[in-house]
Formats: structure tokens, sequence, C-alpha cells
């Protein structure tokens, strides 16, 4: 035995030992700085969105007439700076950035404080407070624009917070400390809002609904009937034979029949539904393929729509806003009754633009609400209605709609188109006491009008 | 003052005007037969022309004093007691809306609009004078700017959701069909309306522990175009889950708390579940 086999024995261990832990302090540092990294996207994205919120609201507050209605968008105002303020106080972001952002933000959030107060003592919002209200607009459309900029870059290539994130470790000499997340979003109103198509967003709360009202009263169907009912909404081509089997049951708000459609050999792609159990009606059909080029315009797409929903017995529809996504185009499709529209019941119809093949339907929004309404007669007239609205509108429009108003309430309104400068809102004036129920804003993306 | 009045005042003082020479020669001679006076008249006949001239000129100076004033008003007297019409109406509506005015919306300027509207004066800064003019039409944000306001274009849009969905689905389900993707963007959409919750994309993707792809840091590489699609379509209120809570791999294995839930769906390699 030589001499020096235990040292290097001894050597060797420790080396290991030192490999083992020094593999463990690098895993272990990973960890540390993917949690902290994805502590500052949540930060940031949630600051992004809520400066975006601002920006909308600011706008609304801008053309709001009821004093009712501007102090609760002046409210929100307030929170939502609040909000992006605090999420702002989180990011590493060097003092030139947040020093300006967080100022501003401070700023927004005491100006609509004092508005608040204002209108809750009888005072209205004059001419200079509508032009600081302007301004204020303007600036946080900037920060919006800025802040989009930096959420591409995000999104993007995600070195943007690795560099961040390897700056602070130089600047840093022990762990921070500090990451509690501030807990914000224990409230139970949706406060941040995502732009989407019109009352998609807020307003298709239909998870605290139980029971679907268009189901109401019908019988249970077997399996062999659901596969015939997907069968029937399937935009067939001619000449391909189709297949239809239960592959499984989904017992979500609606329970139903997962069926599955084949068109064989050459007839396409393999699409999906769900048929309820009660009803036999189908909740969603997806068709997982892929748009060529578009050979169909929107306004064959539409007709398209309204035709596919015509010939499965939904009733009378109006087609309200449309988005494209690839070289698709989903229309939201809204129930008529004696010329209002009705909006809780909303379909969602996908049209692949390269052929005009229907590939998408989404009912379940339609089967919780649709039901024949008791619609009150307007005890306002169309004009007076228009009087309620801010002056400084050019407004158009004022057909009668039904509008969910929170989850259960709707609310029947005139739907006045308004533009103001190079923007435009929808605005809804209750046709029974003419209050302003509600405004929305357009907004323009290259997919198609969303609203906030 | 009458419309009618100013007209004919206007109309009159142009007609004395235009016809004073040819009366003034008919009178000339009726004032040579009449005598005596005729030669008093003829030599005040300078004079009462002037006086002539001078009272077709008042007559004609009240008239557009007049006028100037009526339009003047027209501008800054707005609406007052006795009035009736649409702008009364609109008044009554906004006076009603701050809770000045309780009664009904009849169009007509009556003693309960002239106290709401003093009241509404006196709450404002304004000259409690019971008048709506310029200064309370504008309070009451019932003028109309004489030029139109510049607004800037907004810069709101759903790129930022659109985009962090795509990640997640990418992170967490880039094996999935189509479908599969969109049922994992719509449990993220479900997330963000349940109470349970954050009411944000980011705050519901970000949520520690949530998603396992972001928190090993697997999402954050280019995503396909087939999870930005998925994720519009979850945008767009697609739900192939029913309204599914969580999702999670039945092989691989999951904290036993997660099976309690109630199970929805299972669709490809993921179970749904509210």
């Amino acid at each position: 035995m030589k001499k020096w086999i235990i040292p290097v024995v001894i050597g060797l261990l420790a080396l290991t030992a030192v490999g083992v832990w020094g593999y463990n302090q690098q895993l272990a540092r990973r960890d540390l700085e993917n949690y902290l990294g994805n502590k500052y996207r949540r930060a940031f994205f949630d600051m992004a969105g809520q400066v975006q919120n601002v920006e909308v609201l600011l706008s609304k507050s801008l053309v709001a007439a009821d004093p009712r209605l501007e102090s609760s968008l002046l409210n929100d105002i307030r929170l939502q700076a609040n909000f992006a303020q605090s999420n702002l106080g989180q990011l590493p972001l060097n003092d030139a950035l947040a020093g300006r952002t967080s100022k501003f933000l401070t700023q927004v959030g005491d100006y609509a404080d004092s508005m608040v107060r204002q209108i809750s003592q009888g005072q209205a919002i004059d001419g200079s407070s509508w032009d600081t209200l302007n301004s204020l607009y303007q600036q946080s459309t900037d920060l919006n624009r800025e802040l989009q900029g930096m959420q591409y870059q995000v999104t993007q290539n995600n070195l943007y917070f690795g560099e961040l994130l390897s700056q602070i470790r130089n600047n840093l000499q022990k762990q921070p400390d500090n990451l509690a997340v501030t807990n914000f979003q224990a409230m139970d109103k949706q406060m941040q809002q995502y732009p989407t198509l019109i009352y998609d967003g807020p307003f298709s709360e239909h998870l605290e609904k139980t029971e679907p009202a268009a189901l109401d009263g019908e019988g249970e169907v077997s399996a062999e009937e659901a596969k015939n009912r997907a069968l029937a909404y399937i935009d067939k081509r001619a000449g391909v034979q189709y297949q239809a089997t239960v592959t499984g049951d989904a017992n979500g708000r609606i329970p139903a029949y997962r069926v599955e459609v084949n068109p064989g050999q050459e007839g396409g792609d393999t699409t999906q539904l769900d048929v309820s159990r009660v009803g036999g009606q189908v909740i969603w059909m997806l068709q997982g393929r892929k748009a060529g080029q578009p050979a169909v315009d929107i306004e064959q797409a539409r007709q398209k729509a309204l035709g596919f929903l015509k010939d499965r017995g939904f009733g009378e529809m109006r087609s309200t806003y449309h988005i494209l996504h690839g070289n698709f185009a989903t229309f939201n499709c809204a129930a008529l009754q004696d010329e209002v529209t009705i909006y809780p019941d909303l379909v969602k119809v996908t049209v692949a633009l390269d052929n005009g093949e229907v590939t998408g339907l989404e009912t379940s929004g339609y089967l919780m609400s649709h039901r024949k309404r008791d619609l009150p007669k307007p005890s306002i007239s169309q004009e007076q209605a228009r009087a309620a609205i801010n002056p400084r509108f050019e407004v158009s429009g004022g057909k009668l709609a039904l509008i969910p108003v929170g989850t259960r309430e709707e609310r029947l309104a005139y739907e006045f188109q308004g533009k103001l400068g190079q923007e435009s809102y929808l605005i809804y004036v209750n046709a029974l006491n003419g209050r302003e129920e509600n405004i929305l804003k357009l907004i323009d993306t290259p997919g198609g009008t969303l609203t906030m | 003052m009458d419309d009618h009045l100013i007209t004919c005042l206007l109309s009159a003082g142009f007609l004395f005007l235009g016809r004073l020479h040819k009366k003034w020669i008919t009178r000339k001679n009726i004032n040579i037969l009449s005598g005596g006076w005729g030669i008093i008249f003829k030599e005040c006949s300078v004079s009462k022309r002037i006086i002539l001239y001078s009272f077709c000129a008042l007559v004609l100076a009240v008239a557009v004093v007049t006028l100037y004033y009526r339009q003047a008003a027209a501008q800054t007297q707005g609406v007052s007691w006795g009035n009736s019409g649409d702008e009364v109406t609109s008044v009554q509506n906004r006076l009603s809306q701050w809770g000045y005015y309780t009664g009904s919306l009849d169009g007509y300027y009556g003693y309960d609009t002239y106290r709401a509207v003093q009241n509404f004066q006196r709450n404002n800064g304004i000259d409690p004078n019971g008048i709506v003019g310029d200064a309370t039409l504008d309070a009451m944000g019932l003028s109309s700017p004489a030029a139109a306001p510049s607004v800037a274009r907004g810069a709101a849009t759903d790129q930022g959701d659109v985009s962090l969905l795509a990640q997640v689905i990418e992170g967490e389900a880039s094996n999935e069909s189509y479908l599969g993707k969109v049922a994992v963007g719509a449990v993220i959409a479900n997330r963000t309306k349940s109470a349970s919750f954050p009411h944000t994309i980011s705050g519901v993707i970000f949520q520690d522990f949530a998603f396992e792809s972001i928190s090993n840091g697997q999402a954050y590489r280019p995503v396909t175009s087939e999870s930005v699609e998925a994720a519009q379509a979850a945008l767009a209120g697609y739900d192939p889950t029913g309204g599914a809570l969580f999702f999670w791999n039945p092989y691989k294995p999951v904290s036993s708390w997660i099976w309690s839930r109630s199970i929805i769906t299972q669709i490809g390699n993921h179970v749904f579940a509210r």
C-alpha cells in the first residue's frame, strides 16, 4: 500500500463533496433567480395592465356625463393608479424611469381622489378640470405606449429580465429579503380587465350561474342522439362521409358528452364537440386545423357565420363584433328579440378564411342565459336618452339593447356610438330612467375592434 | 323685447329715411297753403328736417341696439324662469343626476327648477341668479366647446395578455393538440374570473407554484404560432374545459389534494377540474 493513496482519496472525496455542494448551490441560485425573475415579471405585467386600465378609465372619464358613473370611474382610476404604483415599487428599475412614472401615477391618483370629493359635494367637473383630465389621459397614453414597447421586448427575449437580474446580483451583497407578495388581489370585484370582444369580459361571468336557462325543461339525450346532434353541427363538405364517436364525458357547468367527428380520408381535420346531456345542444366545437391564405373576405365570412347559426335553429341573431386571429375570424353573434339586441345571449362562431368553413363554435354563454324575456317598454325616448350624453361627443346610433350588469342583472338601454377626436366609445343609457349605465371604449387592434 | 317689434322699428326707420324727401315736398306745399304759419314753417324747415332725420336715426339706433343686446343675451342668458324646451329638459336631467332636482323632466322651467339651479350655482361658486348662463352650462357639462377638443389616440392593446398566455401554453402544453392548448389557456382565463384567484392574466400566471414551467423557467422559450392561436381562442372565450380552474398530468406524481377536486374531463395528457 503506497502512502500517497490516502491523501489522494481524501482529496478526491473532498473535491467531490465540494463539487456536490457547489452544484447544489448553483441549482439553488438558479431557482432563486427564477423565483425572483417571476416576481419581477408579475409586477411588471401587472403594472403594464394597470397603466393601460388607467389610460382607458381616464378616456372614459372624459366622456362620461352622469356624475354617478363619473365618480365610479374616478374611484377605479385611483385604485388602479395605486396598484400600478406599488407594483412599480417592486421593480428593480432605475430612478430615471421609475421616478417619473411613479410621480405621474401619484398625480393621477390624487387628482382622481380630489375629483371624487368634488363630485360628492355636488360640484361639477368644469372645463378646466376636464382639460386636466385630458392632459393626464395623454400622458397615460404615452406611458402605456412605452410600457408596451418594454412588454414586447420582455416577451420577445427574456434576456431583458436576465440582464436585470445579473445586475442586481452584482449590486447585492445579500439576498433580498423583501419578497413578500403584497396581497392586492383579494378583491372579488374584477379590477383589471383585458381587451376583449364586446360583452365578453367582465360581463360574461357565467361561472356563478348554475342552471343553463336555454336547456330548462329539456329531456336527457342518449349517446346515440348526441352523435347525431354533433353531426348536424358540422359544416360539412360535399361528398365526405362523417363518422361520430363519443369519446368521453365532460362534467363542467353543463354536463356533456364529448364527441369526436372524423371526416375519414381527405375529408379534412377531426372536430371535437361537447354535446349537452340535457337538451342535446352543442356547447363548443373546435376543429384543430391551420388555415391557409385568405380567399374569403370578412363580409362573406360573417354571412357564412350567420347562415350557419340560422340553419342550426338559433333564432334571429345579429353579428356585433369580430376579431381576426391567424387566418380565422371569430364573430360575436347576439340574439335579437323584437329588434332589441340581447347581449347576454352571445354565441361565437369561428370561420376559416381560406375556404369559409365554420371551424369553431362557442355557445355556453348563450345556453346559460337564453330565454324569452319580458322586455319592458322604454319610458324615455331616444331623444331624451341622447340628452344624457356628454355634449362633447359626436353621437350616432341609439338602438335598444339588453345589457348585462354585474353577474345576474340585465338592463334595457339605448346603445349610442360616440366619437371624441379619433376615439370611439359605446354609451349605454338606461331606457327606463335615463341614467348613463355604462361606457365601453372601442379598441382598435390589428385583429379587429375590441372593447374595454 | 319681441322680435316683431324690432323688425317693425327697423323697417319703419328705413322707410322714413327713404321717403323723407318726397314727403318733405308735399308738406312744403301744404305749409304754403296754410298761410302765415307756412312762413314760420318755411323758416323752420331746415331745423324740422334735422328733427325728422334725427328721429329716424333714433328709431334705427334703438332697433340696432336692442338687436345687439338680444344677441348678447342669447349667448349669456341660456334658459331662465318661464322658458321651456329641450334645453330645459337637459338642464333638469343634469340637475336630477346630481341630486339637486327631484321634479319631473317636463322641460318647463318652473319654481323647482329655479331653486335647483340656484342651489347648483351656490355649490359651484357661480352667482346664484337662477339663470342658466354660460358659466352654469359649462359647470353642468352642457356647453359644447367651440372647437373640437384635441384628444390623444389611445394605446391600449391586447398584445401583452396574448403573448403571456401563449408563453404559458407553450411551457405547459407544447406537446398537446390544439384543443389541449386552448384548454390550458381557458383554465387561466377562468381563473381570472374566479374569486379565489388573482384577476389578471399576469397575476394568475406568476402566482407562486401555480405553473411548473414558470417556476423552473422552461416557459421562457420561443412560442409556436399554434400556441399564440390557442391563446387568442382562449381569450376570445373558447373553453373546452367547461369552466375548469385546475389541470394536471395524471401520469405524473402530483399532490393528493388536487385529486380531491371535482374532475370535469380529460383532454390529451391533462385532467381538468373545478
